[in-house]
């Protein structure tokens, strides 16, 4: 972990609300919360995870810093500029800074595309390649960089396996040379021995371009593995931003305390019991009073189904509880 | 550290050509209309006869050594006939689908691609487009502008551009919300480009299929708006000419509008077989089976 605090992104209490219609006479609006006052900062060179379970915005979070959901209101900066106002020139180059890797690498590469060509095109968009020899040129060095053949430049994606897929997805987002990726749940679709590797890949490019990422997962061991400072994500908010080991041997949250009992361990144990929670996940669309914790929270008391917890510094890290451990 | 992996897969690349190539009923299709095109294109040299200029002692024969397709009820020989009107007819049907394909398939492609009230704009006067029969569409155009053939060509492609929108519009609305689409987003690439380079070759397939059958159709709008004296004025042939005239004789004289009609089979056959090659040839994924 470097200890430089440089902040690379700078994400100010962003909202994005959905809107769905349900009925056709008179249609009843669902809201639906996705993303709710996040604020977080991401220091150059670190691995920011985002984890939480499934339906907590946590995606939602990684696109839209990548622009391509909307905000409703709050503020990114990111290397100092503004994300949500910028100029032609600087969208241009936030957009090469900034690159993203999907979880799924069999519907993130385009069916009718050779890899080549499709890695080659954005090198000529930009013309950091000056003409098709050198584009590719770069691009077999990106693929000897995460490990693909040469031949694998006029193959079709179909030709390839899960993990390889995930390597040349990799590939797409290192080729404009970027100082922030978003990998949002990006070896998630792997198989485990693949993921392995995956992982080493993403930790290896770290190490050799400096890069920083925002890596979005629900699976704790993997955070644990790859990540320097984790922000835990409950109901589109933020419930907690603490270091690796810190959130694994002291987290502050009760949701986050449950979400590492629960998450497997390697070793045997007949005697292990299980914390499990009391209650349903509550709807984003119907969100409870006060903390939206309560109703599952063993530690909840009256004040807490009254007043929502703001995100407090609380010890290193920052915790949204009002009883915090 | 990292391991290079191997690939298990063949390392030749196939071009579309080769596919084509080792796809036996597409090859037969293009014969069939190379074939038929040359005959078009050569008409004068496969035949004695003049398809305007009639002969009263040789009506309504039936064919023979003479008349190879036997003749009409002017006395003109049906084969020389055919041979002639397959120049218009193509020429016609042909042009007006690639026309409407392009225009139609672009529409659908940005409704698709753009939603909201664009998309609502475009397939309303789609739906508009659609409502009118052809015979009325045809005399929209014709009474602006006039009969002729490149009236008669904007006619036919005005009546199936609708057709071609939705088809582009439906596998946009998917394609689009693919992730492949969104790194091209996330890669800053502009509308133009992801529709062209990213969308397109998607869509590209299921238009190109629909284009060879609709060819057939073109050939038949033709002949009705021929009919009704919209399109191209007899005596000039064209196919659809050909079987309306041989329609009104059809008891005595059955070889005039079945030929014809085997004539517009045989080609709209041919197109369907090289749109479905091409179709397996455009999609990697069918590639080498």
């Amino acid at each position: 972990m470097q200890t430089q605090d440089e902040i690379i992104l700078d994400v100010k209490k962003i909202n994005k609300t959905f809107h769905s219609k349900k009925g056709f006479i008179n249609p009843e609006v669902l809201k639906v919360r996705a993303v709710n006052d996040v604020s977080f900062q991401v220091k150059k060179g670190e691995v920011f995870g985002i984890v939480g379970e499934s339906g907590c915005g946590k995606s939602t979070i990684g696109k839209c810093i990548m622009d391509l959901i909307p905000i409703d209101d709050g503020e990114m900066t990111f290397k100092g500029k503004n994300l949500r106002n910028l100029s032609k020139e600087d969208r241009a180059q936030v957009k090469q800074d900034l690159q993203i890797i999907f979880q799924d690498p069999y519907s993130s590469l385009n069916p009718r595309k050779r890899i080549g060509p499709t890695l080659m095109e954005p090198l000529l968009v930009y013309k950091i390649a000056k003409d098709k020899e050198m584009a590719e040129e770069i691009v077999q060095d990106i693929f000897k960089e995460v490990g693909l053949p040469e031949q694998a430049f006029w193959k079709f994606p179909h030709e390839f396996s899960g993990g390889q897929r995930q390597r040349i997805a990799i590939a797409r987002s290192l080729i404009l040379n970027p100082d922030l990726i978003v990998a949002d749940e990006a070896v998630s679709a792997l198989d485990v021995s693949i993921q392995a590797q995956i992982l080493l890949l993403l930790k290896n490019l770290k190490q050799q371009r400096d890069l920083s990422y925002i890596f979005i997962s629900h699976d704790m061991g993997v955070i644990r593995y790859f990540c320097d400072r984790v922000a835990v994500a409950y109901l589109g908010q933020i419930v907690e931003i603490q270091s690796v080991p810190d959130i694994f041997e002291r987290p502050a949250h009760p949701y986050t305390k449950t979400l590492k009992e629960a998450s497997p361990v390697p070793s045997y144990d007949p005697d292990r019991t299980f914390n499990v929670l009391e209650g349903e996940l509550p709807s984003p669309s119907n969100l409870p009073s006060g903390c939206y914790f309560h109703g599952r929270c063993p530690k909840a008391t009256e004040h807490c189904t009254k007043v929502m917890p703001d995100l407090m510094p609380y010890k290193d890290g920052m915790v949204r509880c009002h009883h915090p451990e | 550290m990292i391991n290079t992996l191997a690939l298990n897969v063949k390392t030749a690349t196939v071009s579309t050509y080769q596919i084509l190539k080792s796809s036996k009923l597409t090859w037969i299709g293009t014969l069939i209309f190379v074939i038929v095109t040359l005959m078009a294109v050569f008409a004068p040299y496969l035949t004695p006869y003049d398809p305007i200029s009639q002969d009263p002692l040789a009506v309504l024969q039936e064919p023979s050594a003479l008349h190879w397709m036997g003749t009409d009820s002017y006395g003109r020989d049906v084969w020389t006939r055919m041979l002639y009107g397959a120049r218009i007819s193509l020429f016609i049907s042909v042009v007006a689908v690639v026309a409407a394909m392009i225009i139609g398939g672009a529409l659908g492609i940005v409704a698709g691609y753009y939603g909201g009230r664009v998309d609502m704009m475009i397939m309303r006067v789609m739906d508009i487009m659609l409502s009118f029969p052809t015979l009325i569409m045809g005399l929209i155009v014709v009474a602006m502008l006039g009969a002729s053939m490149t009236n008669l060509v904007i006619a036919i492609a005005l009546t199936v551009i609708p057709k071609f929108a939705r088809v582009a519009r439906a596998p946009t609305l998917s394609v689009k919300k693919r992730e492949y689409i969104e790194a091209c987003y996330a890669l800053g690439y502009s509308d133009i480009r992801i529709m062209v380079f990213h969308i397109l070759p998607n869509v590209f397939g299921e238009v190109l299929v629909i284009g060879s059958l609709w060819i057939a159709t073109a050939i038949r709008i033709e002949a009705s708006l021929s009919f009704i004296g919209l399109g191209i004025k007899p005596p000039t042939p064209t196919w659809g000419g050909i079987i309306r005239e041989g329609f009104n004789n059809f008891l005595d004289a059955p070889w005039i509008a079945t030929y014809a009609g085997l004539a517009v089979l045989v080609v709209v056959f041919s197109l369907n077989l090289i749109g479905d090659g091409v179709r397996d040839a455009v999609d990697p994924k069918l590639r080498g089976e």
